[in-house]
């Protein structure tokens, strides 16, 4: 049976996903690049250079059982987004996901194909929409909830979580969106934890 | 030993989501809606249920020769002191501060 992952998600240690003040040329708000200067380092992201260790194992593992992937219309853009038909959202060309990608929106539209395998799909009759979408297209796949907070707080809140899996960064940012802002109280259970030089990689399990 | 040099550590549990206690704190329930008990048994399982596990933890928690806590932690009363109450921890607290003081807003035990 396969899971539903929230899958490499970082976080403040005050639980924030995302910063204030989030714009077009500032994506994650206030936070900056601060929540994932961690993973740029790695040879995942830049596969011409960049170091290794404990947080390039995490990041490969990116790759590993997904079958398709859920993001909100924040993760997707800026506020504002959607009045642009140029918009391809703000992974770049070739996005990291490489598989399918519903993104949860008000706004329709039609399926964007990207470089390297990612194709974007715009969801507008909800999460459960998303996932079961996601589901058929993961094929046997996990599903991946990538984010934002507010997004994963939704799947959580719904009861549709199986793993959660965080990257802790030894930051506190005061302002954004918080991870389980909403979410009544889970029972977790930790499966796994390590604590690298600049991140603190956790993974839960969700217990019904 | 612990080589302390006058640092201030804030050393507390809490939930992934980031809290030391829930809602609604009332004497029966000094942790409020805590998941357990009210009185923080989930929250602290990981101290009382597998203390060998955290034997050094546990430990530190005790070393500490002073203690700054607020009110709301001391006790339930709220406002003026309109009763007397030592503190939830019996006659033999467990900071063991023994030779220094726990301070609690204006008033002070020894």
């Amino acid at each position: 049976m396969s899971l539903v992952r929230v899958h490499n998600f970082a976080i403040s240690l005050d639980g924030f996903g995302t910063g204030e003040g989030q714009s077009a040329t500032a994506h994650f708000g206030h936070a900056g690049d601060r929540l994932h200067q961690w993973m740029f380092a790695t040879r995942w992201w830049q596969p011409d250079g960049g170091g290794g260790g404990v947080d390039d194992v995490f990041t490969r593992q990116h790759d590993q059982g997904i079958g398709a992937e859920i993001m909100g219309a924040g993760k997707f853009g800026h506020p504002g987004w959607h009045e642009d038909p140029d918009w391809k959202g703000a992974w770049g060309p070739n996005p990291p996901f490489h598989s399918p990608v519903f993104v949860v929106t008000h706004h329709t539209r039609p399926p964007i194909e990207m470089e390297g395998g990612t194709t974007y799909h715009f969801v507008t009759d909800g999460i459960e929409s998303a996932l079961a979408q996601a589901r058929a297209a993961a094929d046997g796949g996990d599903v991946s909830i990538l984010g934002g907070a507010t997004t994963i707080n939704q799947y959580l809140a719904g009861g549709l979580v199986d793993e959660l899996r965080l990257h802790i960064v030894p930051i506190t940012l005061g302002a954004g969106a918080r991870l389980f802002e909403g979410v009544p109280p889970l029972k977790l259970e930790l499966v796994r934890s390590r604590a690298a030089d600049s991140v603190t990689h956790v993974t839960y399990r969700i217990l019904t | 030993m612990t080589d302390h040099s006058g640092r201030a550590i804030c050393n507390i549990t809490i939930s992934a989501d980031g809290y030391v206690a829930g809602p609604n704190q009332t004497e029966a329930r000094p942790f409020g809606d805590d998941g357990g008990d009210g009185f923080g048994d989930k929250l602290h399982a990981w101290m009382f249920e597998n203390p060998e596990e955290n034997r050094a933890e546990v430990e530190e928690l005790a070393s500490y020769q002073a203690v700054i806590m607020g009110r709301n932690m001391f006790g339930p009363v709220r406002g003026e002191w309109d009763r007397p109450w030592n503190g939830w921890w019996g006659d033999d607290p467990v900071f063991h501060a023994a030779d220094s003081v726990t301070h609690v807003s204006s008033r002070i035990l020894t």
